[in-house]
């Protein structure tokens, strides 16, 4: 795994930890103005899903809620191939 | 009188970009997709939005006019949520259990529940939602007449982008007119 910076604003770096806590990756992206990184599910081939965080979204908060929703949605499991 | 804005989610699918295009998420916040997150799944890029407006329609609408206005040429196929609806789905949405809502659908706990409309063999058929927000509203199941108004907009905003095809549009428009002839 890539070593990650933290992201500057709270809630979305406990987002982030969140997760990580459920297998995801961090991948960094390189040149990006507005993208803090980009998140990768536990599905190692690129059927998976992904998702970029923003540095400084509108809305942190609901920018935060999003991640995590979208990562309980996610239905690849870590065992899975 | 002024309206309140409140925040309404959704999703936009795009088309004519995938995960390698390059520059897509600067270009997508600098056209004011800020409120967006952008996600992938097998290489299609989709946008969940938090976004205030007047109404749903408003900010659907706002939001593909920002998505189509950015540098990498994405255009918008697709609204969630849509009108097909499953019984869970409708639980989902009312925020009840389902049991709740096949009371409903049995018609054991009230009146003219509206019948489904597709997939009628299936395990989980499917209804229009609405016409179930209407069946709410005038049972007073809900007291929001908006509910009633995002649902008609829901029915018919993934129409409308389809029509934007010229191809597609002249098929439909085929076809009404046979259906309309009575020489057919």
């Amino acid at each position: 795994m890539a070593k990650r910076k933290t992201h500057p604003n709270k809630e979305l770096e406990r987002a982030i930890q969140y997760a990580e806590s459920q297998g995801w990756r961090y991948k960094k992206v390189g040149g990006s103005a507005h993208a803090w990184g980009r998140l990768l599910c536990p599905l190692k081939d690129r059927e998976g899903c992904s998702m970029f965080v923003w540095s400084t979204p509108r809305n942190p908060e609901t920018h935060a809620k999003r991640i995590r929703k979208r990562i309980n949605l996610c239905s690849h499991d870590i065992e899975e191939k | 009188m002024k309206k309140i804005s409140k925040t309404y989610q959704f999703t936009l699918v795009l088309k004519n970009v995938d995960e390698n295009t390059p520059d897509l998420e600067d270009s997508l916040y600098e056209a004011g997709c800020d409120d967006a997150l952008i996600n992938f799944r097998n290489s299609t890029v989709y946008l969940d939005f938090d976004r205030e407006g007047r109404s749903l329609e408003q900010a659907v609408l706002s939001a593909i006019k920002n998505v189509e206005s950015a540098s990498v040429g994405a255009k918008v196929s697709n609204v969630a949520p849509e009108d097909w609806v499953t019984e869970s789905e409708v639980a989902k949405r009312l925020d009840l259990k389902r049991q709740a809502v096949s009371l409903w659908i049995k018609g054991e706990r009230r009146k003219s529940f509206p019948k489904p409309v597709m997939k009628l063999a299936d395990k989980s058929p499917l209804w229009k939602w609405r016409e179930i927000a209407e069946w709410l509203y005038k049972n007073k199941l809900i007291q929001e007449e908006a509910i009633v108004a995002d649902a008609a907009f829901l029915e018919n905003v993934n129409a409308a982008l389809e029509e934007r095809d010229a191809k597609r549009r002249k098929y439909r428009h085929d076809l009404l007119k046979k259906l309309e002839s009575r020489a057919y």
